[in-house]
Formats: structure tokens, sequence, C-alpha cells
């Protein structure tokens, strides 16, 4: 290397992003803890918690302007991530949240997925969507990220630095942890290794046909690439293991830290920060999935606009999101798998999904019919009770109308309700609705992509990096055996 | 090869134009000037017009205003806030104290951001010299292409990312590859020893024209010029006999971006000059929509016909709501 005795710029290295999947999981976590999907429930958990200021201190227009679309990047994986109901809309929210609350004046705009499964039934959710379009926020892309991958990987000091800044604290540790394992579970290894083939077979028909070899001036790489990178990623493994061993006692000093600096020392912080550092990131969204899995049963307590029409919708998105969840949960396994053999694999589900779908319509038919009770028995108790309600008289005056509206709704939903047993794909139904293009595979597939994206990169300069530390460190025992052989 | 990403898969461009074309609207298109958000809302939403107004206050964006959240924005970005109990504000604070300690850490910082200010803008005018650049008429729907160029590997050792360039689904490949800029094009070819007073106008982009781009195992050659010769055909047939690939050969000025197949993030390759080479890669493929605003950054410098091609029609009006200073360097 040219550049051994080139002194070091900077031991400090940047990554803007830390902590910000933290913030969001937090907020999200509190939004889906209070069972509600309603907005003002999310504005309120963004007041308390003083989202805003999350743009506080990044100084120039170009800084603030990286650092948004990054959170943009972050708050899609909510949206796309297939991970619940909730989640969903609380993505949602959040992007609407961080768009309207964004800095500078050539907004940044939101880079909009092909399969955005806007499942909007609920009023306020369906607002939000339409008003930021109106808004002109999205971009009509065809791929989640922009692809400048080869050119962050090649210099890649950002993305170095993106991943071992505070190579020591916690959340690097966690986010390495998920990187390195969806590198071992999917087929990236086998990936590799048949691009290497192909690479070294091409290498030796330039040779000659009759080659076995490729030419001495052509091994720009080492051949046994595949089996370092398994050995290093062992080893990393190994690493690991004793790092969070020991890190478990040194977690609560880092808090400590963080508690400092914000100089706010209330409990719910605690619990957030702690939680977030001793669980995985996989089990705080495993946590939200469940939570929204468990949703129908809240249902009833909290407030919707058009109460039936929400529940009935709310059937269909329990088929939907047990699918994509478990397609998600697959996906990490089957990445490598075409989309022809996706589409096959869920007939093996469909039994326990018409199952789960069947259970979810008779809880819901449950609390419909306790609507329905709470509806006879208080005129006046409307689908809306929001404090700034402004036409609350309105349906006041007429609440006889609002429960034919209700009635008609109910027959609707009983309506849907067959169509929903006569066992059409989840797919087909979300295209008779209409302006809704929802293709529940294609979901976890997005997932994938949403937060792999980078990830990979970032992998291969991970090892790489760690390669080099290895290196440096294994030079003496290098040179000590070089004199052991001179000495031989 | 098993498809491990959404980034990997072979995107047609016409194909994506016409898949999103299905889901928008005209008003994505062309914009929404005019339509208040009440009637884009009873337009195409299902909410209840009796709704829609109490949603206006309840999920209006003052709901998210926290309470001690500095109004003015260059209060709110010159330091970070105390109390917020975030981590990535901590974060920050860690690193905006690291700035002040060490400048080399700040320039560095500044040097690699993704949206860097632009460089002086009469550099810009004085090196291109374009006069005004082509202005497509954008009437149907249309996808904008960003190709990244780099600079050529033998060059230098590293991967530098040199050009970057946005172009139309309609364009040809010849219109992006007549604004590649590169050394070698510009090689003062033939001995002058005889002549060392005679002022070359010769470069070697007038002389040697051929060049191609080679994307998803199809070379695009470039034989405007009835001397251009078919650089690929050595390679096609080479890979034939040694059974490494089945490649083929089109005309560069025939293609559209819009009849490629491309997949993002892959490097492909554009060879001219015979030897040079520089690694293409498409980063990003979008719908083209109105009111973009395209400025990086606030004040952000323009030479003078980048500045009229994007801010002016051709009638010579404002495209939209602006405000342009000028700026002078020369201390006459």
């Amino acid at each position: 290397m040219g550049k051994k005795g080139r002194k070091r710029v900077h031991d400090f290295i940047y990554s803007p992003m830390t902590g910000v999947q933290t913030d969001f999981l937090a907020l999200l976590k509190k939004f889906v803890d209070s069972g509600s999907v309603r907005y003002e429930k999310f504005a309120e958990i963004w007041r308390a918690s003083k989202m805003t200021l999350i743009f506080s201190g990044r100084q120039s227009d170009a800084e603030v302007r990286e650092f948004t679309e990054k959170c943009f990047n972050i708050a899609k994986t909510f949206l796309f991530g297939a991970s619940g109901f909730q989640t969903t809309v609380g993505g949602l929210y959040l992007l609407y949240a961080l768009f309207s609350k964004q800095l500078f004046e050539p907004t940044v705009k939101i880079q909009k997925m092909m399969d955005v499964a806007s499942k909007e039934y609920h009023y306020d959710v369906e607002y939000i969507f339409w008003k930021l379009r109106h808004s002109n926020a999205f971009h009509y892309v065809s791929c989640p990220t922009l692809q400048s991958g080869l050119q962050s990987f090649v210099n890649n000091s950002q993305e170095k630095a993106a991943q071992s800044y505070n190579r020591s604290g916690p959340e690097s540790l966690l986010r390495d942890q998920g990187i390195i394992c969806e590198l071992t579970d999917s087929d990236a290894i086998d990936q590799l290794r048949a691009i290497h083939e192909q690479y070294q077979r091409v290498k030796c028909a330039m040779a000659g046909p009759d080659a076995d070899e490729p030419q001495p001036s052509l091994s720009m790489i080492d051949s046994g690439i595949v089996e370092q990178m398994t050995k290093r990623i062992k080893q990393f493994e190994s690493w690991k293991k004793r790092k969070i061993n020991k890190s478990s006692g040194r977690s609560n000093a880092d808090d400590a830290v963080v508690a400092s600096d914000s100089g706010e020392d209330s409990d719910t912080d605690k619990e957030t920060s702690s939680t977030a550092y001793t669980k995985n990131i996989g089990d705080i969204r495993a946590a939200l999935k469940a939570k929204a899995m468990s949703f129908p049963s809240q249902s009833s307590r909290s407030r919707h606009y058009g109460a039936t029409s929400l529940l009935c919708s709310m059937n269909k998105d329990l088929s939907k999101i047990s699918e994509s969840c478990e397609t998600n949960q697959r996906s990490a396994k089957e990445v490598g798998i075409s989309q022809t053999e996706k589409e096959k694999t869920p007939k093996r589900k469909k039994t326990k999904n018409t199952e789960e779908r069947l259970l979810a319509e008779k809880s819901s038919d449950k609390t419909d019919s306790q609507v329905g009770k709470k509806a006879k028995k208080s005129e006046t108790s409307t689908p809306i009770k929001s404090p700034k309600m402004s036409n609350e008289s309105e349906t006041e005056k007429s609440p006889q109308k609002a429960q034919r509206k209700r009635k008609t709704k109910k027959r609707n939903k009983n309506i849907s309700d067959q169509t929903d047993l006569s066992g059409q794909s989840p797919v087909k139904r979300c295209k008779k609705d209409g302006s809704v293009d929802c293709r529940p595979e294609k979901l976890a597939a997005v997932d994938q992509v949403v937060t792999g994206d980078v990830e990979v990169t970032l992998d291969i300069a991970q090892t790489k990096s760690k390669g080099q530390g290895k290196r440096r460190s294994g030079r003496k025992q290098e040179k000590a055996a070089i004199k052991k052989k001179t000495l031989n | 090869m098993a498809e491990l990403e959404e980034s990997d898969k072979l995107v047609n461009i016409t194909e994506f134009k016409n898949e999103w074309h299905d889901i928008l609207t005209a008003e994505d298109i062309k914009g929404v000037e005019g339509i208040s958000l009440h009637d884009y809302m009873s337009k195409n939403s299902t909410i209840p017009p009796e709704i829609l107004s109490e949603l206006e206050t309840v999920c209006g964006t003052e709901t998210l205003d926290c309470e001690d959240e500095p109004k003015d924005r260059y209060v709110l970005l010159s330091d970070t806030a105390k109390g917020t109990g975030l981590i990535s504000v901590a974060y920050q604070t860690k690193d905006l104290e690291h700035r002040e300690k060490d400048l080399a850490y700040k320039y560095f910082l500044s040097e690699r951001r993704q949206y860097l200010p632009r460089k002086t803008p009469w550099e810009h005018d004085r090196l291109s010299k374009i006069k005004r650049p082509h202005i497509v008429k954008n009437d149907g729907p249309e996808v904008i292409i960003t190709v990244e160029v780099f600079r050529p590997f033998q060059k230098s050792r590293r991967m530098v990312l040199d050009q970057e360039f946005q172009v139309l689904g309609s364009q040809k490949l010849t219109e992006l590859r007549d604004k590649i800029r590169c050394v070698s094009d510009y090689i003062i070819p033939g001995d002058y020893s005889d002549t060392p007073n005679l002022c070359p106008t010769e470069r070697a982009k007038d002389l040697y024209k051929s060049g191609f781009f080679f994307i998803e195992d199809i070379f695009y050659n470039d034989l405007r010029d009835p001397s251009n010769q078919d650089n690929s055909s050595v390679i096609i047939n080479w890979a034939k006999k040694s059974n490494v690939a089945n490649y083929s050969a089109q005309r560069m000025e025939d293609t559209n971006f819009s009849d490629l197949n491309v997949r993002l993030g892959q490097p492909y390759l554009y060879e001219h000059q015979g030897s040079c080479q520089h690694v293409v890669v498409f980063s990003d493929i979008r719908w083209v929509t109105r009111k973009c605003q395209i400025a990086p950054e606030d004040p952000c410098f323009y030479c003078n016909s980048c500045f009229q091609a994007f801010h002016y029609n051709s009638d010579g009006n404002k495209l939209f709501d602006f405000k342009a200073y000028r700026f002078n360097l020369e201390m006459k």
C-alpha cells in the first residue's frame, strides 16, 4: 500500500444516521403501544418526544438535505416493512411529519416505490396520503434508494464510517449483527461464489481455449476469496459473542452518557433506550409485529372514523398482514427463490390463513355487534370524538341519518365478507378497490430491499476493514514466521 | 442466477413507464396548480366531505409543532437542542464537538457531502462552452434516468465518479455519448516536429469517432460517421469462439434510452478511442413530474446557461417562483 506513511486526517469517523433508527423505533413503539391508529395520537407522541428537534444541529443546507433523505429512507422501511397495519400507518404518519417539518426550501421528495401498498380505509390515513400526493411529495421511481452503491463502495470512507463509528457503541454492534445475519442467512455468499467462478472461467478462456489457469498478469483477486470471507465471518461471529458478553455490563454506562447528554431522565426515555440497546432491532420489530397482529381485539377500544367500514377493512387487512408477515419471515431465508416459486409456496399456508381470517371475522363480528349496540344505546355517541370537532353538532342533529348510514355500511360489509370467503386471492381483492394496488408477496421483497440495500454494501466493507485490521495485527506474526523460515 | 434484491432486477424502461402510467393521476404528472386541497381530496379520496374540514384541523401541520421549538430555521440548525432525549441528537452533539476540535475533520466532511455546493459557476461556463442545453418538449409521460460516468480505470487505480447526467427516456444513446467529456478525446494526434509553429486544430475525437456502450450483453456501436468501425465485432467473435457468452450488437444512434433493459447500480461499459474504458452506472429511473424544485441548496450558484435553461421557458418567462441575485467575482 502506497499510502502507508500518510498521516490519517481524522480518527473520528462520521456517521450522521447513528441513533435515528432507534429514535424512530422508540416513537413508533409508543404509537403501537397506544393501540390506536389515529393521527391525533401520533401527533401527541411526536410532540411529547420533541421529534422536530432531530434536525437540530445539522449545520449546513447540504447536511440537512442529505440527512433528511436518509431519514425518509429509514421511515420508508416502516411503511413498506409489512410488519403490521399499525406500524405501516405509523410509518406513513412519520413520513408526513418529516416531510412537513423539513427545514429547507426546495423540499426533498420522498422516493416512492412502485408497490406502495396503501391500504387506506381510515379517513385520517387516507387524508394524509392524498395530502402528501397533493403536495407533490412523491417521486415515482423504480428502486427505493439511489443506486450509487458502486461509488460509495469504491470510495468507501463514508460507508466504512457509517458502520464503524463508535464501534464499541452498542447500536453499531446491533446493526452489524443484523447485517451479518442477513449475509449468512441469504445466499449472498453463494452468489459471490457463482460470480467468482464465472470470472475465473472467463479469465481462463482469455488465456486460450485449452488453458486451465489464467494468466498471472490477471491475478487481481485472491482465488480463495469466498473461503476467506466465510472464515472472516466466522471470526467476526466469535468476536461479536465476546463483545456482547463484555458490553452487557457496559451498555448501562452508555445509557448514562446519553441520559446526561439529553439532560432528561424520565422513565420512558430510559426504558426505550435500554430496550433498544439490550434487545436486538429484529426483536423490537417482531414485538411491533406481534402487537399489530393482536390489533383487532383492541380496535374496539380505539375510536374510528366510520367504525363499521373500518372493521370490514380490518378483516382484509388482517389476512393481508398475516400473509405478508409470513412471507416476510420466510423472505429472509428465501430471498434467492424466484417470484414464481414464491407464488407457489403460499398454497401450503393457505389453510392457516383462512383459519386466521375466519377467527378475525368472528372477532370483528363481535366488535361489530358491540358497536351496533352502542349506537342503539346512545344515539348521540358519534363515531368521531375529537376535541377540536367542528361538525359534532351536525351529526347530533341527524342521528337517525347516521344510523341509517351505518346500517347500509354494515350491509356492504356483509357482502364484502362473503366475497372474502369465496377464496379470492388478496391481490385480486385489492384491485377491486380501485386505486389501491397492493401485492403482499412483493411487499416482503420490498422490505428486504429497503433494509438490505445499503447494508449489503456495508457488509463487504465491514469484512474488508475487518480483514485489514486482522492483517495489521497479523503482520507481526507473519514477520516472525518469515524470520523463523530464514533461520531454518 | 437467483435474484437477491429488487435492485438486481432487470428494468425495461418502457415497461416501467407503462406500469406507473396506470397508477398515476393527471395531477401527479402535471402538478396541482390551481386545484385546491379540498377539491383534490373530494375528487380522489373516499372521504365524506363533512369530515374533510374537520380533518384539515386535526391533521394540519401545526399539530406537529413542539413547545420549545425554535421558529427560525437558522437557530435550529446552528446547534443541537438540549434536553430532547433523542439518541441521534446526542450523537450529533458529539460530532459537532469534534468538528470544533478538529478543523481537518470539519473540512473533510464538507468535501464529502452528497450534495456539494456547486464549484465556481464561471468555471463551468468556460469549460463546457454550452450555449444552451437542448430542451426536449415534455408532453406525454416521460421518465428521467440518472447516469453516472466514472473516470477510466487505467488512468487512476481508484474508481472516481467523474460526471453525472440526467437523460430522458426519449433521448438517443448518442446524445449522452456526445456529452461525456474525457481527456483522451482531446489528445492531439500526429508528429509536429517538422512544423512546431503550426497550431493544431484536429483532436483525437475528430479523427477516431468509433465507440460503444456495452449494456446487458449488447454492444451499442456508434456508426453515425461512415468512417466509424464496429469495435465490438472482435470481442463478439472472441466470445463466441471461446464459449464465454453470446453477445450481440446494435447501433447506438438507433437506440433510445427507453429501449434499454438495465439493472440499477450495475456497472456497464463505455469504450471510445480504442482503449479508453469508462464504467457507466444507471443509478435512478423516475417519472418526470412537474414543479420539481431543482436547486440542491439555498442559495445555489448557477452558470448563466444552466440558470436560463432551468428557470425560464423558451419565451423567457419564469417557470416557477424563485429569487435570483447576481454574483460577481471579478474585482474591476
